[in-house]
């Protein structure tokens, strides 16, 4: 066999930097077609909406025992909570949050009011791009407090609003809605407030964020499980579905079944390790989001946390299309120009364009005008060099005004008119007005103009 | 002569509509008609350097969403991994603030008993009485408790208070451990035990107040409670409430052993077995040396070359987390 020849080994470096280097390029492309193609708000909307309310019942259950869980003498009193937090009985950590420093009561319920007051107007879509953002910081504030007395459903609740907090959720389905529809005029900070109900890039991505959260919940909670033995030799199902301090409904027949339980304990473990990867291609999408309705449908049924169980069905509800929604909000209106039709949607995005140009209209407005000027200005320096030509052409050159007082050709040249001189450049300038560019040509014939009055 | 020079109009691509379901790698193929993000209007797409500037904020968001759970699954004897480690400290802080130093170990690695709180009252703090596991003890408290506590996520936050108190126990220290410092175990081992053992009684003592206040007494003692589940092979033959007392059991405060302090000493990190039979060995064959004449040749069989490796278990435990 041949040596490769020395021109093929000098081609396949540069080969493999090119391949290199359009992979790079795809790759990033795709990273930002996912994460910033435009997309609606629909199922954010409706996501809003679910976790709103699920947040709204969880601060609703602690207000009914408000001071045994975030009080002065709580569970986990305030000494005991800044001292885990702080790190004199721990670790210190950054879960700061200043409910464990107030020891008024009443203090303490006001602020509770409040939260009860921004999470209800974030479920309801009023004034979400503040109520949203707010709503996840006072949930933060009191999830540090509530240390001790948390599981799943606080996670889950917190990063769905987190998520929906950089988005425009309240675009639809919302009381923000209602308004921008009624509300005359438009500026930018209403845009910005009441946000049309469009494509953007922010609802893409934040619900790539959570879609991909929920990957590494589930991938970590495969492989947690995997580390154990119950959940490989099958028994792990029955173990939870026999606790007494988890059952909601007794299941507890299925111990004569050892079948089913145990097939139901392996896939279990293998949909939640395999989630992450079948979640995303189009043919085994339903599937993972069947199994997730079944398998956290059972946690809320059988092992008594409904909110849990219902939280993560509605986080997993992310990985719906947003145009399906939008099909089901058409098909519920009743008249066809309502809301969400594509009437109403055009035009709503034509004000969008109209805000959006108001600055660009006014530079246009003054470009347009420098046009009309400089095209006045072309005109009367091409009529000049017409006629100019044309009397050099016949030889003579006349400097005498007519019998009829009508300037004659030549006298009209003002050839020294200091405004004149920067014509050119001025013309040069404007080429993308439709102007055309003043040549070389044009300097040559001011040159032509002061030779003659010279010769003159 | 002037050039009428017109630029071609540089066409805008217009961005496709997204199905978010799908990976980037299948393009539009089901995008409805009519989907709204066909149409790129100003405004709803961030500039260039933009996005460029959020993806960096999005990298780092994503691993302080997966660096967590990451550290908890490679913490071990010699504690987390080094290079998970090395890559979370800067984020640390965030991911902690945002509540995302989560492991998500949900019944892993296996799902096991749950733990109640019983508390009894007592006239004065220096009551050390343990109560018991009489449910019609008189000025008694259970916790987690169904009857008194709705709705169900109200009882289930008291059950998480319960499983808290129970996740960070360390028994207390035995009165000689100082003579086993600096040979047996070193200061700092004993001082994590000592802050374990601080922290669990600071919780336990809120939780003692507590209890007070909720049975109207000048103080409480309380105790931990386990609540196993039975068998599935005996249930089925012989089915037996859950709420059987056999299934019950107290979990006393008691002190370390001294013999556990002494095993500290043992090396217990993972690593092979050293010089020990392997029972699971797996022979290799090894040809048969060639016949030498009239050297000094000392090759002989090498024998049977086998390892084996062990690897500690985990533990299992009942988390909400």
């Amino acid at each position: 066999m041949s040596e490769p020849s020395a021109q093929n080994r000098v081609g396949f470096v540069p080969r493999v930097i090119s391949i290199a280097r359009s992979w790079f390029i795809a790759g990033l492309k795709g990273w930002d077609r996912f994460l910033f193609a435009p997309s609606t708000s629909d199922t954010l909307a409706v996501l809003r909406v679910a976790t709103g309310a699920m947040l709204l019942y969880s601060h609703l259950v602690l207000a009914s025992d408000l001071m045994a869980f975030i009080g002065p003498d709580a569970w986990i009193d305030h000494a005991t909570s800044r001292g885990l937090l702080g790190g004199t009985l721990g670790a210190p950590t950054a879960a700061a949050t200043y409910l464990n420093t107030i020891e008024s009561p009443t203090a303490l319920w006001a602020h509770h009011v409040v939260t009860l007051v921004v999470t209800a107007m974030f479920m309801v879509g009023l004034l979400t791009r503040i109520t949203a953002p707010l709503a996840v910081f006072l949930q933060l504030v009191l999830l540090h407090r509530l240390l001790g007395s948390l599981f799943g459903l606080d996670q889950i609740a917190t990063y769905c609003a987190m998520y929906l907090a950089i988005t425009p959720c309240g675009a639809c389905l919302s009381i923000d809605a209602w308004i921008r529809e009624r509300m005359p005029g438009r500026s930018r900070w209403k845009a910005w407030l009441f946000p049309a109900d469009v494509a953007t890039s922010w609802a893409t991505l934040g619900t790539r964020l959570l879609q991909l959260h929920l990957c590494v919940i589930y991938l970590f909670g495969g492989l947690a499980k995997a580390r154990g033995q119950l959940w490989w030799d099958g028994t792990a199902l029955w173990f939870a579905v026999s606790n007494r301090q988890y059952q909601s409904l007794d299941v507890t027949f299925l111990a004569g079944y050892p079948v089913v339980f145990t097939a139901l304990t392996h896939l279990t473990l293998f949909w939640e390790v395999f989630y992450s990867a079948l979640v995303w291609p189009r043919w085994t999408r339903p599937v993972v989001l069947l199994m997730a309705v079944a398998v956290h449908g059972g946690i809320a049924v059988a092992m008594g946390m409904i909110t849990f169980g219902i939280m993560m069905i509605t986080a997993n509800g992310v990985f719906i299309r947003p145009d399906w929604i939008r099909r089901l909000r058409r098909a519920g209106s009743c008249q066809p120009a309502e809301r969400g039709s594509p009437e109403t949607e055009l035009e709503q995005r034509l004000s969008d364009v109209e805000i959006a140009e108001e600055g660009i209209r006014k530079r246009y407005g003054k470009l347009k005008r420098r046009e009309a000027r400089l095209k006045a200005k072309l005109e009367k320096y091409q009529r000049d060099k017409r006629k100019l030509r044309a009397m050099v052409q016949r030889g003579r050159f006349v400097m005498d005004e007519s019998e009829d007082g009508s300037e004659v050709p030549g006298s009209s040249l003002d050839l020294d008119d200091p405004s004149e001189a920067g014509g050119a450049e001025e013309l040069d300038s404007a080429t993308e007005l439709d102007a055309g560019p003043i040549g070389v040509e044009d300097l040559s014939d001011s040159a032509i103009h002061r030779d003659l009055r010279r010769d003159s | 002569m002037t050039r009428d020079r017109k630029s071609p109009r540089r066409k805008r691509p217009r961005p496709k509509s997204v199905d978010l379901g799908h990976s980037h790698s299948q393009p539009n193929q089901d995008a409805s008609p009519g989907t709204p993000g066909e149409l790129d209007v100003p405004g709803n797409r961030p500039t260039l350097r933009a996005r460029f500037l959020i993806s960096i904020l999005v990298v780092g968001h994503l691993l302080a969403v997966f660096l967590p759970p990451m550290a908890f699954q490679t913490q071990g004897l010699r504690g987390i991994s080094p290079s998970v480690l090395s890559v979370l400290r800067p984020i640390e802080g965030y991911a902690q603030f945002l509540y995302l130093d989560r492991g998500y170990a949900f019944f892993a690695p296996d799902p096991g008993p749950s733990h109640l709180l019983r508390a009894v009252a007592a006239e004065t703090p220096n009551d050390l009485e343990p109560p018991t596991l009489d449910e019609e003890e008189s000025s008694s408290v259970t916790i987690p408790n169904l009857e008194s506590q709705w709705p169900r996520l109200l009882y289930h936050r008291h059950f998480m208070l319960s499983e808290f108190l129970h996740e960070n126990f360390e028994p207390a220290l035995p009165e000689g451990v100082e003579a086993f410092v600096g040979n047996i175990v070193t200061r700092e081992e004993i001082d994590v035990l000592q802050l374990g053992r601080r922290r669990y009684e600071a919780i336990a003592n809120s939780m003692r107040r507590r209890f007070a206040q909720e049975l109207g007494a000048p103080s409480a003692t309380l105790a931990r409670v386990e609540h196993r589940q039975p068998d599935f092979v005996s249930f089925a033959l012989d089915p037996i409430s859950l709420d059987d007392a056999r299934l019950r059991g107290l979990l006393p405060d008691i002190e370390l052993p001294l013999e556990e302090i002494e095993a500290m000493a043992m090396p217990t990190l993972p690593q092979p077995a050293m010089g020990v039979e392997p029972t699971d060995r797996e022979s290799v064959p090894v040809p048969e040396p060639e016949p030498t004449t009239g050297t000094n040749d000392t090759r002989g069989n090498r024998g049977d070359i086998a390892e084996s490796s062990s690897i500690d278990g985990v533990g299992g435990s009942l988390s909400g987390e």
